[in-house]
């Protein structure tokens, strides 16, 4: 049977690897429980008993939601300028094609409301590239409505982001931050390059290339950040036991009527009394802080749309239980 | 992942050379402009791979700033690096026997006052101690930069810092086991005599052949070397220094003015005309700048000066100026305005270096001071 389109090109029984898609934020699940426990797999069991499996999942979702728009966008964006520059279909053009605009729409608007302000001009440059890119590919005879969508409405983009990034672009370049001032200043100027096709010889390393180093390290990062994040809340107990104050700080595993269960930053499991308990605290998280203090009208490089605008609560002053001494 | 010629909905373009297909198909153009139709794509096509590698650079780049450009720690790390975390009681090395700076009260239990201890108070609230967790131990001058004091029992004792009028000099900064923190206090050079001696010392070379009484090992002992040859005792002590001026073992004791201005204004209080002291101004333009010895340990060196830093720069903490206030600017409170040391004993303002490296929440721009742990 002859092949109608590069989109229907390649029906090879591949829907069983959907089947492993649940199992990437599992391996994540279990590898970050696995982390905690410090490799002691008795540990390990226990904080599986322990730890409720939905909301560990939704505490990873959450903290690796902003890749998938980087994904869907970075592929869309990839597979079609492969295609209408080569002009051959290929793994990554297929894909492309795949996803349907509605998930690239969402994509962009969870990108919108998930990144940070420093990564929205990408997110800009990203989007107008995949619409220009999807005008040259689906209208290529549409003349006019391809220098609006290739070429004005990218340099209109440009010229409204520069306009409005400029303090924080200045205030990148006063704090020598060179990476903000990359991000803030590179993407919205580079975007009206990206609308079209680039030579023939180069689109395939160029495209592919990208595509595999994306594949390669995306997990890698979100490994990363999931390793980094915290599943159980800080606290500090302070605890009197004969006579003699002490101070616990660790995580809280579980609490029942009798017992508190709590693995301590060293990875050592203790069981506490709960008659014992004096006080309890919950500490701080300190990794929290940004590195950089570049902010656009209040904004700040680090914070996204939805935590700009959440209110936040004051930091006060950390409690000495925190810190293992006891408040008294 | 084979490559798979597309034919069915490839556009009418030239297999061999890409077009940017922009032109209309209705007719061959004219041979000129197709030639420049074909190079003014690939030249655009050019150009777009090259800003598309331009964008992987900057990724690069943006990567790797990331990953290696460690960014300033956070207070909390900074606790966590200096050992602060698990710890029971910061101790800190004081004089205790300098009054309005560093005194001892012998009666009842060790209670220790003046402009340093609250210093050392403020400091140590900053690093989480609250005044219960603070223990205090008397230190001697020569023992200031080895940071060991002695506790109750007359037992060595290893101190976390050391707040003992410790002045900066680049010698004692050369040492590996000295590490100063910023000024808190700037002083001067003085001398105090007993008030029956008739006439004002203005330098030190009016010591000359006199029997003078300094602080062994510290930087009056320099100076005085430097300057002339009177026989100079150096002692541990300053108390004892003072004493034998009473006792008219020396004829002068000359130090950092703020030690010295306390013991003159606890004299000015005794009845006795002969055991009263007077505090001599001399021109020497080198200022003292007291900081506090935090040993090698660099954390900690860093919290010390964002406490010191959190003091002087946010207009709302006035621990600084209170604790001058009330020890060093109160002093001679019956001597007539004339009488009283001309330049004042120390500058009434908080020295203030630049602000340290720390990682914070941007709202933090002056470092607000942790209520309720100091206060």
């Amino acid at each position: 049977m002859k092949e109608t389109g590069r989109v229907k090109a390649a029906p090879r029984n591949q829907e069983w690897l959907l089947a492993l898609l649940p199992v990437f934020p599992l391996v994540l699940l279990v590898t970050r429980l696995w982390y905690a426990s410090g490799q002691d797999t008795q540990t390990l069991l226990l904080l599986v008993q322990s730890i409720s499996p939905l909301g560990l999942l939704s505490g990873v979702l959450l903290t690796t939601i902003w890749v998938l728009p980087a994904l869907i966008l970075g592929g869309r964006v990839l597979g079609t300028l492969y295609s209408i520059s080569a002009r051959r279909s290929s793994w990554l053009v297929r894909a492309a094609e795949r996803l349907p605009g509605w998930v690239v729409l969402l994509a962009v608007v969870v990108g919108v409301f998930s990144w940070q302000l420093r990564f929205l001009p990408t997110l800009a440059m990203l989007s107008t590239a995949a619409v220009g890119l999807l005008v040259r590919d689906r209208f290529p005879d549409r003349r006019e409505l391809r220098a609006v969508v290739c070429y004005g409405l990218p340099v209109l983009i440009a010229v409204l982001s520069y306009a409005v990034l400029w303090p924080a672009i200045g205030a990148a370049l006063a704090a020598r931050d060179v990476a903000t001032a990359i991000l803030l200043t590179l993407p919205p100027g580079a975007t009206v390059l990206l609308t079209g096709p680039v030579p023939e010889a180069s689109a395939r390393s160029l495209t592919h290339g990208i595509a595999i180093v994306i594949a390669i390290f995306t997990p890698f990062l979100v490994g990363v950040v999931v390793m980094k994040a915290p599943i159980l809340p800080l606290t500090a107990l302070q605890l009197t036991e004969n006579s003699s104050s002490r101070v616990l700080v660790g995580y809280l595993v579980s609490s029942d009527d009798q017992m508190s269960t709590i693995l301590e930053r060293e990875g050592a499991v203790s069981f506490v009394k709960n008659s014992a308990i004096h006080s309890r605290v919950l500490c701080p998280d300190p990794g929290a802080v940004p590195g950089t203090w570049v902010d656009l009208h209040g904004w700040y490089v680090e914070q996204s749309v939805v935590s700009w605008l959440a209110p936040t609560r004051p930091q006060g002053p950390v409690d000495p239980r925190c810190q293992g001494r006891s408040s008294d | 992942m084979a490559e798979e010629p597309v034919d069915a909905e490839t556009p009418a373009e030239e297999p061999t050379a890409p077009v940017e297909d922009h032109g209309s198909r209705s007719g061959p153009p004219p041979e000129s402009t197709r030639t420049a139709d074909r190079a003014r794509p690939y030249r655009m096509r050019r150009f777009r791979l090259l800003a598309w590698i331009a964008l992987v650079l900057a990724a690069v780049v943006v990567g790797a700033s990331v990953l290696w450009v460690r960014a300033s720690p956070t207070e909390a790390e900074l606790w966590e690096q200096a050992r602060l975390i698990g710890k029971d009681k910061l101790r800190i090395g004081v004089k205790g026997d300098i009054p309005g700076i560093s005194y001892r009260e012998r009666s009842g239990s060790d209670v220790f006052t003046g402009f340093e201890i609250d210093i050392a108070r403020m400091i140590a609230a900053d690093l989480g101690f609250p005044s219960g967790k603070v223990e205090f131990l008397p230190i001697e001058t020569e023992d200031r930069a080895r940071m060991m004091a002695t506790d109750g029992k007359g037992k060595p004792v290893k101190v976390d810092l050391v707040i003992s009028s410790f002045s900066v000099t680049p010698d004692r900064e050369k040492k590996p086991a000295i590490g100063f923190s910023m000024p808190y206090l700037y002083t001067e050079q003085s001398v105090i005599t007993r008030s029956g001696y008739l006439g004002n010392i203005t330098s030190l070379g009016q010591l000359k052949d006199m029997k003078v009484c300094t602080l062994g090992t510290s930087t009056s002992e320099q100076e005085l070397a430097k300057a002339t040859k009177a026989t100079v005792t150096g002692k541990n002590l300053l108390s004892d220094c003072v004493a034998g001026l009473k006792d008219d073992e020396f004829d002068a004791v000359t130090t950092d003015a703020a030690l010295l201005a306390g013991f003159v204004n606890e004299s000015l209080k005794s009845k006795e005309t002969a055991k009263r002291l007077k505090y001599h101004d001399i021109a020497l333009d080198k200022d003292e700048m007291w900081a506090v010895n935090v040993g090698p340990n660099k954390a900690l060196r860093t919290l010390v000066n964002l406490s010191l830093y959190r003091s002087c720069a946010d207009p709302h903490d006035q621990r600084w100026e209170k604790a001058y206030e009330k020890h060093i600017g109160s002093m001679f409170p019956d001597v007539p305005p004339h009488e009283r040391p001309p330049m004042g004993v120390a500058q009434p303002e908080q020295p203030c270096g630049p602000p340290p490296e720390v990682r914070r929440w941007p709202w933090e721009r002056t470092f607000p001071v942790r209520e309720g742990l100091s206060r």
